[in-house]
């Protein structure tokens, strides 16, 4: 069941029917019941992998919440990740015994070893508010919303939601429907429109659109994933927000970023955090432990790199996206050269020049670590060969550079009121002449047209 | 150990006001700008300043044709004829010329259109033509048929594209929105036409193909082509037709259209090709002899006429503009003896 069609929009209907009829246990029932289902949509067998590696984890960590134990980390964190590595790496290519074992791969499951891992150790560490019931927990590991693509949330913060009143009051189902409404912009008029003023031989044959074209169309591509996830990020954020339960962000206008640093900090956050608390800080601090200085090349140096290390393969097992991790983990590094130095300033007090050209020296990071993310390592190189090559603007360019501005202009007024659902505050008329345009938008977008699927499903 | 002070707490659903006030003033403002935007579609001045209207098939030569007979009912009424069939019909009848016959042979005057589309096979024939009979009720189609043009290989994009067009599968019984907005609505229609032009992924080589396809079109729906010499037949040519088959399929879908007769009359013709590719369909000369058979056959079982191009008026040497199709000189050749046949044949049905 996609999330921008009319049958996701019934089924999000039906179950708030339910769910603000039910009782208190019901509620959690309900969703659990919802979520199994919505998951079923996909394949039959994925709530049943999926409930199964619930069961298990919620065993682990209540072993580990009870009587922390060392093996116990390494045991769970080894089945989560050899769950994710047979179903998806090794499955897949072997013959067809283990193909037929790769076919299990529910969708999403990338996610969901994330957020059990994150879970493992939260419960070792005793950084939870108590140890939740088994159907509590299941509830988090399922919960339809952010099944396919996230959030990747942590544990603790979602069931702090459940023992709290949840009132969705009209306010925030204003905020909840403001959300839905920016999402299906970004993904369906921003994110498919420009996708589709691509040329399809970009990837396949860069020499077709040489020079300046292939370079501003690799920054068009940044805009597409940006707000083809950016999308479904609002879109599930909002769905959530009906029932009552708020999901992490998981972009704060990335590509208004300074510098490396920054965007590390907006892009994908759900991720970066998760890197930073589980990948990057142990690390850090075991390197600080060992008596290495915290300005030190070392450190400088290995935690970024480790993350985006571990970042790399979560997207993947492959050449290209290993390169890609790397590149980033290079710029992650030469964002944070300036400390080995002296104290920096932070981007916020650059001038207005400065900042302007950070932010351009981050899109052209981001639009060459694009070739990487998206095509092979041979093609890549042809890619980077045709930006030398000679070239002119185009007319579909043209018209994706006028979505660019839109999508770089929504997010300038999200980053000045600091709050993604800045428009309700707007006078009445300017609220509704808003939201009349993403109707109409998004019904002229939609025609005769069937709505990509959503990027990063496919992690 | 569970918290029992973790049992979650039951959501309530406690809008203080009621909610969707801006929903419903964006509908609202929405639907003004639906119904001005149509108002305005429905102008002269959006007729003549707006890219043509399209229906969504990605051919602006169907388009373009649409519009065209759309500005005749408008403008005079109804067509009394339509010349039906690929481009070997857009390149080879003349309606004026057809016109001009008619009325110097019977003193009538004959008012029809060229509906022939470039790469329009018999399994797309079929439903365009419904749709086409329907909203423009001409009096009388002529389907213009080759033995060239019913392999199954030629056309299959246009074919598949308007196959899977809301607006043909509308009419098909498959209804969508998109599919009665493109009935209905002449905004929608404009939106189709500027999103072609201005905003259609297509790349930049197949916009200029198609409108190259569009070089030469008269208000009649004809489309002109000037002469130019011809290469010899080359093996490439050779292997190209050789290649060619009538296909039964594309007969059935023949017969799909010529079901429309018991609407209105129909008239099939042979739309001829240059002597030089004729021995070189197929499997040689009797494979275009037997092709033209088949057609005949085709049209006889459906009570059509089916009237074949008479050897001993050929198209002069100079009337092709490439081995299949003709130009504006041959197109008037051809015209001639169609303007003929058909006062003959008007007079006869009118004299009833």
């Amino acid at each position: 069941m996609i999330l921008t069609s009319w049958p996701f929009a019934a089924f999000v209907a039906a179950v708030l029917a339910a769910y603000f009829l039910a009782g208190r246990r019901g509620q959690i029932a309900i969703l659990l019941a919802a979520s199994c289902g919505f998951y079923a949509t996909w394949s039959w067998h994925a709530p049943l992998v999926l409930l199964a590696m619930t069961a298990a984890n919620h065993a682990i960590a209540r072993r580990l919440w009870e009587r922390p134990s060392r093996g116990w980390i390494p045991f769970g964190v080894g089945l989560n990740v050899g769950a994710l590595i047979l179903l998806k790496y090794v499955a897949p290519t072997g013959d067809d015994a283990t193909g037929l074992i790769g076919v299990l791969l529910p969708i999403g499951f990338s996610y969901r070893v994330l957020e059990n891992v994150a879970f493992l150790v939260d419960a070792s560490r005793r950084q939870l508010d108590g140890f939740p019931r088994l159907l509590d927990y299941a509830l988090f590991s399922s919960y339809f919303p952010k099944l396919l693509s996230g959030p990747i949330e942590r544990g603790r913060a979602f069931l702090a939601q459940l023992p709290r009143g949840r009132v969705v009051d009209d306010a925030a189902l204003a905020r909840a429907f403001t959300l839905i409404a920016v999402g299906l912009f970004r993904k369906l008029v921003l994110a498919d429109g420009i996708r589709g003023l691509m040329p399809g031989s970009l990837f396949v044959s860069p020499g077709e659109s040489p020079g300046l074209q292939i370079a501003l169309w690799l920054l068009a591509d940044v805009f597409v994933i940006y707000n083809d996830f950016a999308g479904y990020t609002s879109i599930v954020r909002g769905v959530s927000a009906l029932f009552g339960f708020e999901l992490s962000r998981n972009f704060d206008a990335p590509l208004l970023a300074r510098n490396f640093s920054e965007l590390w900090t907006r892009w994908h956050m759900s991720l970066s955090f998760w890197l930073r608390d589980y990948v990057y800080m142990p690390l850090s601090r075991a390197l600080l432990r060992r008596d290495w200085r915290p300005d030190g090349v070392l450190n400088l140096v290995l935690p970024p790199a480790a993350a985006m290390f571990v970042s790399a393969l979560w997207h993947g097992i492959a050449w290209n996206l290993l390169a890609w991790g790397a590149l980033w983990g290079l710029f992650l590094i030469l964002a944070r050269l300036p400390s080995l130095f002296g104290p920096v300033v932070p981007p916020d007090r650059w001038s207005r020049r400065r900042q302007l050209l950070g932010t351009a020296s981050v899109w052209c990071m981001l639009a060459g670590s694009t070739v990487l993310f998206r095509s092979d390592l041979p093609t890549a190189g042809r890619v980077f060969a045709a930006m030398l090559a000679p070239g002119v603007v185009t007319w579909p360019l043209v018209q994706a550079l006028v979505l660019m501005g839109i999508s770089l202009a929504i997010d300038v007024v999200q980053q000045r009121a600091r709050e993604e659902t800045v428009f309700l505050g707007w006078p009445a008329w300017a609220r509704s002449g808003a939201l009349a345009a993403v109707l109409v938008s998004v019904f002229l977008a939609t025609r005769f047209e069937v709505p990509a699927p959503f990027v990063y499903q496919n992690f | 150990m569970e918290a029992a002070t973790n049992a979650p707490t039951r959501a309530t659903l406690s809008p203080r006001r009621p909610v969707g006030g801006t929903l419903v003033a964006a509908v609202a403002i929405a639907a003004a700008l639906a119904a001005a935007g149509e108002g305005l579609a429905r102008t002269a001045f959006a007729r003549k300043h707006l890219p043509t209207p399209s229906v969504g098939c990605g051919q602006p030569q169907l388009d373009a044709k649409l519009a065209l007979l759309d500005e005749i009912a408008r403008r005079d009424g109804p067509v009394e004829g339509l010349f039906f069939g690929s481009s070997m019909v857009h390149r080879g009848i003349d309606p004026t010329v057809v016109g001009e016959v008619v009325r110097s042979e019977t003193g009538r005057e004959l008012r029809s259109f060229n509906f022939g589309l470039n790469g329009l096979s018999g399994r797309g024939e079929a439903p365009l033509a419904g749709i086409v009979v329907g909203r423009f009720r001409p009096r009388w189609i002529v389907l213009g048929v080759s033995p060239f043009a019913l392999d199954d290989d030629r056309g299959v994009p246009l074919t598949e594209r308007l196959l899977a067009s809301p607006w043909i599968r509308q009419h098909q019984g498959a209804r969508s929105l998109d599919g009665w907005l493109v009935d209905h609505s002449e905004a929608f229609r404009a939106w189709l036409g500027l999103r072609f032009w201005f905003l259609d992924p297509t790349t930049r080589a197949d916009r200029l193909r198609q409108r190259g396809l569009m070089e030469g079109l008269r208000p009649d729906g004809y489309g002109y082509s000037a002469p130019a010499p011809l290469p010899d037949v080359d093996e490439k040519t050779i292997e190209y037709f050789s290649g060619y088959e009538v296909s039964p399929a594309q007969l059935a879908s023949l017969s799909g259209t010529l079901a429309l007769r018991s609407d209105l009359p129909i008239v099939v013709v042979e739309i001829p090709v240059h002597e030089r590719v004729v021995g070189r369909f197929g499997r040689g000369d009797a494979a275009y002899r037997l092709g033209l058979d088949a057609i005949e056959r085709t049209a006889a079982a459906a009570g059509v006429p089916f009237w074949r191009y008479p050897a001993d008026r050929p198209v002069p040497a100079d009337g092709w503009a490439n081995y299949t199709h003709m130009n504006a000189s041959g197109a008037r050749h051809y015209s001639r003896w169609l303007g003929e046949r058909l006062g003959a044949w008007s007079a006869g049905r009118d004299s009833r």
